[in-house]
């Protein structure tokens, strides 16, 4: 299978790979054996790379259609996992964008959930530096939100 | 980046956080706060119990709700809130009045009476159904529904509860209160009521019933039953064409024998054709109604499941049953859970498995069925379409079990479609 990023680099890959996405394994159902090129102008071809990293190591995993809320709090990111998403916030957000739009849920939960634990644990101050935020409140009207929502702290 | 990302992505981001994560996140800046404070009270649950979620619950209190509280000489903040919190509710759960009580304990205000504890009560129930663009359920406890208006809200489902110990005279008023709410209410769709005393109530609450279109399902806890209410329901049965799902559940330990209440179930079903799912717990059957329900079974096509638990099925009743088992074709889920049931050979059930093709569950667990092998069984699950089989606790014995578990792992290399077995005691 032939994938194209959105600079013009082509890439070829195994359909059993490719298939991994959910939006490329229904356009191949739907075009059949071909020789062209699809276009992905969604995705760049440095986040194309990684995409396809992920799916080729993933590729035996078997499909999870229903998802799995019980995990809601999970640390379990097996190693593999862990370091591929050691990468720079840019490039994590253009995964979360790029699992999304080629619909491979596996690779969106675990791109969703990496960002969940740079989050965990943080104060407001320190998850506005990590994703560098300016704070648009008032003090008084960020104490009030804390007031009025100070519910949610356990005890 | 959470604001940036696709609104589905963020949802993702969150759902792995916890609400005291949550908090912090809203606390980030505006957009974050947007974003998030609809999460956090949404469905907060068990946190209704926490005094201060009540506090920021009665800020959004109206002025004339306010003046009511003042003349109890209680000082609650008058600020604005900085977002109108309730309109994210979706649920309100029975923790809400554990909250108010543990509000008004907090403020040391203990000795203003339940006069003020109901005033918080209805104010805050008002607020809610005033406010809450999105509230879908809520949990009524010992109000008086004269007093508050729920007709075509966005609420489908309700709980209305009374204690034992509040007076019949304000339960009934309450039930008139209710009634008034359900005529012409074309929103509600699940109506459970949970006291033990109804007295009349319970003939004009059906009637209301048999003329709302869209309440589809009804299900009473705790109440005392006796030969003329269960009259009552078998009228119910033969008029309502709206309600599939009935519920019938008596508390446990408390003799729940009613006089031909399986009687008049039963002659009720035969004219009923709406009806999916009954379920009847705790009360107690007569020698005969066991039959009697299993005649229904040879007739009625519409109902999927039936559930009768804790009934005392007696012996003419388990075998009709059994055998209406095997006729039906309509029923998919039947639960029989702790009926002192015997059976004790395994072939009457095996010829339910085999000759029954549309059971996908069936729950025979804390009966007394002593199977003694496996292999009549095991010959059924070939035959079976059942999904769910429930044996626990049958005193079928280690090895009656073996037996059992072998024949499942035998017919597991061939294609059944059995996927749970329960055998454990």
């Amino acid at each position: 299978v032939k994938l194209t990023s959105s600079e013009g680099t082509e890439f070829i890959i195994d359909r059993k790979v490719a298939e991994k996405s959910v939006l490329l394994k229904n356009m191949l159902e739907d075009v059949g054996e071909s020789d062209m090129a699809i276009p992905l102008p969604n995705v760049t071809g440095p986040i194309l790379n990684k995409v396809i990293d992920y799916c080729t190591h993933h590729r035996d995993d078997p499909f999870v259609s229903q998802e799995d809320d019980s995990k809601k709090v999970s640390d379990d990111i097996d190693d593999w996992d862990a370091e591929f998403c050691k990468v720079d916030q840019g490039t994590l957000f253009e995964l979360i964008l790029s699992a999304n739009y080629l619909d491979i849920k596996p690779l969106l939960d675990l791109t969703c959930k990496t960002v969940a634990n740079m989050i965990k644990g943080k104060t407001p101050d320190e998850i506005r530096k990590t994703f560098n935020i300016t704070n648009d409140f008032t003090p008084e009207e960020e104490e009030h939100v804390r007031k009025e929502n100070e519910w949610c702290e356990e005890r | 980046m959470i604001t940036l990302v696709p609104l589905e992505c963020s949802l993702l981001i969150l759902n792995h956080l916890r609400h005291k994560n949550l908090l912090s996140c809203a606390l980030v800046s505006r957009p974050w706060c947007k974003l998030i404070i609809p999460i956090l009270w949404c469905d907060p649950k068990h946190h209704f119990q926490d005094e201060r979620l009540i506090n920021t619950l009665l800020l959004m209190l109206s002025p004339e709700e306010r003046t009511l509280v003042d003349n109890f000489n209680v000082q609650i903040p008058n600020n604005q809130p900085v977002l109108e919190y309730t309109n994210f509710i979706t649920y309100v759960t029975r923790d809400l009045y554990n909250g108010v009580r543990c509000w008004i304990t907090s403020r040391q205000e203990a000795g203003v009476g339940t006069a003020f504890e109901d005033l918080i009560n209805y104010s805050l129930i008002r607020l809610l159904l005033r406010t809450g663009k999105n509230l879908r359920y809520i949990f009524l406890e010992e109000l008086n529904c004269n007093y508050i208006v729920f007709k075509n809200t966005t609420i489908t489902s309700l709980d209305l509860y009374f204690s034992d110990e509040i007076h019949h005279r304000d339960v009934s008023k309450s039930i008139e209160g209710l009634i008034k709410n359900i005529n012409g209410n074309t929103t509600l769709t699940t109506l459970n009521i949970i006291l033990s005393f109804l007295g009349e109530g319970l003939k004009a609450l059906t009637k209301a019933l048999c003329k709302n279109n869209a309440i589809n399902s009804f299900s009473i806890h705790q109440l005392r039953l006796n030969k003329g209410r269960g009259r009552m329901l078998r009228g119910f049965l033969r008029k309502n064409t709206t309600i599939t799902s009935l519920s019938l559940c008596r508390s446990p330990f408390k003799n729940g024998t009613v006089p031909e209440l399986g009687k008049s179930l039963a002659v009720g079903l035969r004219i009923n054709k709406t009806l999916k799912h009954l379920k009847v717990q705790y009360y107690n059957f007569g020698s005969e109604e066991g039959r009697l329900l299993a005649d229904v079974l040879y007739t009625n096509t519409t109902l999927l499941s039936l559930d009768l638990v804790i009934i005392f099925i007696r012996q003419q009743g388990e075998q009709a049953l059994a055998e209406a088992l095997c006729k039906n074709t309509t029923l998919m889920s039947f639960n029989l859970h702790n009926n002192f049931i015997k059976l004790e050979e395994g072939q009457i059930l095996a010829d339910v498995l085999c000759k029954n093709t549309t059971l996908i569950s069936l729950d025979l667990s804390h009966n007394n069925l002593r199977l003694k092998g496996g292999k009549a069984l095991a010959k059924a699950f070939f035959n079976t379409s059942l999904i769910d089989l429930n044996l626990e606790n049958n005193n079928i014995g280690f090895k009656g079990e073996n037996a059992l578990e072998k024949a499942l792992k035998d017919a597991c290399h061939e294609n059944i479609k059995l996927t749970s077995l329960k055998l454990q005691v």
